[in-house]
C-alpha cells in the first residue's frame, strides 16, 4: 500500500516539554488506524503531526504531494456562525459549487439529526451538537485522508451510528483513517490497527487482522462441516448451540453474507487484536 | 476563491466585537479634526494619514485575534493553500481600512473644509498616500499576533512603541541626529506624512514617489515575512 504520509523519528516538544519522542508511522492508502491512549498522552499531537499542522521539532514528515486532508478536532470553537453558514464557507474552500453544498449540507444535516438547528448559532448549540458540526464539515468532500480527534465525545448513540456509517462508506471509498478515541468499540468498527500511546511514544502495534463471528444456525450439518474449508476460515468452535469462527479480516463480509442467505442469526462479531511489534 | 475568504472574513468580522474599538477612535478622530475650518489642505492629509497608519495597526491587530486556533486549522486544511489564507486576511483589512481613508479624503474636500481650492492632483496624492499608510500599518501590525508572540503584553507593549517611534521618528531623527540610523529600519510613516505634508505640486513628484516607494517595499517585505513565519510557526 502507497504510503501518504510517513514521520519518521518524529519528536515535539512544547517549550521543553517532550509530547512525542521518536515516532514512527506511516498513513497507507485505504487504511484505519486507531490512537490510544491516556488522557494526555499526545494522540491529539499526534493528529496535529500528521496533518502538518504542528512543526516537529525534530524527525521528518514525509506527505505525498496534493492530498486532501479533513480534520475533526476535539474541541471545535464557539463561533458566530449558524451550522448552515458555517458549513457554506468550508463547502466553498473546498471547492465544491454552492449547489453542490447546499445538496451536501441537507443530506448530512437529515443523516445527523440537524436540520432543526441549522439556523442556530454555533455558540448556542450543546457541545454534541458542535462536535456534529465539526463532524460534517470534515465529511463534506472526500479526502485522502481522514482525521477524527475525539470524533464522538457528547454525542447521543443515533448519531454515533450515523458517524460511523459515514465513515465505514469513506473506507469502502478507501479513504485513509487515523481515529483518535477512548472507545474500543469505535476502533475495533474502523480501524484496521490500532496504536498504542504512552511515554511519549508509539508502544505497540496491534492488528485487526481476525474477525470472531458469532452464530446459530438450526439443523444445517453441512455448513457445519465445511466450515473451516470456506476462505478466510481460521477455525471454528461450537460451543452449546453457538458456532464460533476465526476468519482473516478480509475474508469476514463474504462469510456474513453465506451465514445470512442460510438463515443463521448472527449474534456478533468481534475483532481480535494482533500485537505486531 | 479569494472572494470566498473575503466573503468569510467579513463574516466573522462584523459578527465579533472587535471592530468597536478601531471604529470608535476613528469617529472620534474624524469629529476632532473637521470640528472646525478653514483647514489647510496637506497638513490635514498628512494627519489623517497618519491617523489612518494607527486605525490600520488597531484593525488588523483586532482582526488577527477573533479566528479561535482551531478554526485556523479547519480552513486551512480545507483551502490548502496557506499563502492565500494569509494574504486574505491582510486585504481584508486593507479593504476596510481603504474604505476609511477615501472617507477622510473626500470628506474635507467635499464639504469644503479647506481654506484654498483643492485640484485632483493633490487629492490622488492624498489618496495614495493614506492608502499605502493603511497597508503598511496593517503589515506591521499582524507581525504581532498571538502566535508569533505568545506573550501578549509584550506584543501590544512592542507595538504601541514602533507605532509610537514611527510616527514621531522624524522629530526625535532632528533632535537627536545620532538615532537616524536606527531609527531608519523603523517604518516610514514619517517620512511618507512629511512628504505628503510638503507636497506643493509637480516639481515634489521625484521625493514624494521615492517615499511611496519606500513604503510599499516596506510593506511587501513585512507581508512576506509575516506570511513565512505563520507557515513556518504553525499551531
Amino acid at each position: 500500500m502507497e504510503d501518504l504520509i510517513k514521520l519518521e523519528n518524529v519528536s515535539k516538544d512544547y517549550g521543553g516539554n517532550i509530547v512525542l519522542k521518536e515516532v514512527n508511522l506511516a498513513i497507507r492508502r485505504g487504511q484505519s488506524i486507531g490512537i490510544i491512549g491516556a488522557n494526555g498522552s499526545g494522540k491529539s499531537t499526534l493528529l496535529r503531526v500528521i496533518a502538518g499542522l504542528t512543526k516537529v521539532t525534530s524527525g521528518k514528515r514525509l506527505q505525498k504531494n496534493n492530498i486532501k486532508i479533513n480534520y475533526v478536532p476535539e474541541h471545535f470553537p464557539k463561533m458566530n456562525f449558524t451550522p448552515a453558514e458555517y458549513l457554506y464557507h468550508i463547502g466553498t474552500f473546498q471547492g465544491l459549487s454552492k449547489s453542490e453544498i447546499e445538496e451536501h449540507i441537507e443530506k448530512l444535516f437529515d443523516r445527523f439529526n440537524m436540520q432543526l438547528m441549522k439556523n442556530t448559532m454555533i455558540k448556542y448549540l450543546s457541545k454534541g451538537s458542535m462536535q456534529k458540526v465539526a463532524v460534517i464539515q470534515s465529511l463534506m468532500t472526500k479526502p485522502d485522508v481522514l482525521l477524527l480527534d475525539e470524533p464522538l465525545s457528547g454525542q447521543d448513540l443515533e448519531s454515533q451510528e450515523r458517524f460511523v456509517e459515514a465513515v465505514q462508506e469513506f473506507r469502502e471509498e478507501g479513504v485513509s483513517i487515523a481515529i483518535a478515541c477512548h472507545e474500543n468499540h469505535l476502533i475495533e468498527k474502523l480501524a484496521d490497527r490500532a496504536i498504542v500511546i504512552s511515554n511519549k511514544t508509539i508502544h505497540s502495534s496491534r492488528e485487526y487482522t481476525t474477525k470472531v463471528i458469532q452464530f446459530k444456525c438450526e439443523d444445517d450439518p453441512i455448513l457445519l462441516n465445511t466450515l473451516d474449508r470456506m476462505d478466510g476460515v481460521i477455525k471454528s468452535d461450537v460451543l452449546k448451540d453457538q458456532v464460533h469462527v476465526y476468519v482473516k479480516a478480509q475474508y469476514s463480509n463474504e462469510l456474513l453474507k453465506k451465514l445470512l442467505d442460510r438463515d443463521c442469526y448472527i449474534i456478533s462479531v468481534n475483532s481480535v487484536m494482533e500485537y505486531t511489534d | 476563491m479569494i472572494k470566498q475568504l473575503l466573503f468569510y472574513n467579513f463574516r466573522y468580522f462584523s459578527r465579533s466585537h472587535k471592530f468597536i474599538v478601531p471604529l470608535v477612535i476613528y469617529l472620534a478622530a474624524f469629529a476632532v479634526l473637521y470640528a472646525t475650518k478653514p483647514l489647510e489642505v496637506m497638513n490635514t492629509y498628512g494627519m489623517t494619514a497618519m491617523l489612518t497608519f494607527i486605525i490600520a495597526v488597531l484593525v488588523a491587530y483586532s482582526f488577527m485575534e477573533i479566528e479561535d486556533p482551531v478554526q485556523q486549522q479547519i480552513v486551512l486544511l480545507s483551502l490548502r493553500n496557506d499563502n492565500l489564507y494569509y494574504f486574505s486576511k491582510v486585504f481584508f483589512v486593507w479593504i476596510i481600512v481603504s474604505i476609511m481613508s477615501f472617507i477622510l479624503v473626500l470628506y474635507p474636500a467635499i464639504f469644503g473644509f479647506f481654506n484654498s481650492s483643492i485640484n485632483f492632483g493633490y487629492i490622488i496624492v492624498a489618496l495614495i498616500g493614506h492608502l499605502l499608510l493603511g497597508f503598511l500599518g496593517i503589515c506591521v501590525s499582524v507581525l504581532f499576533n498571538s502566535r508569533l508572540f505568545k506573550n501578549r503584553q509584550f506584543a501590544v507593549l512592542m507595538l504601541i512603541i514602533i507605532v509610537l517611534v514611527s510616527v514621531v521618528q522624524k522629530a526625535i531623527i532632528l533632535k537627536s541626529p545620532a538615532t537616524k540610523w536606527v531609527l531608519y529600519i523603523l517604518p516610514p510613516v514619517s517620512l511618507v506624512v512629511d512628504r505628503i505634508t510638503n507636497f506643493a505640486g509637480s516639481k515634489d513628484m521625484v521625493p514624494l514617489f521615492l517615499a511611496f516607494g519606500i513604503s510599499i517595499v516596506y510593506s511587501f517585505g513585512l507581508l512576506v515575512a509575516f506570511i513565512k513565519l505563520m507557515k513556518t510557526k504553525v499551531f
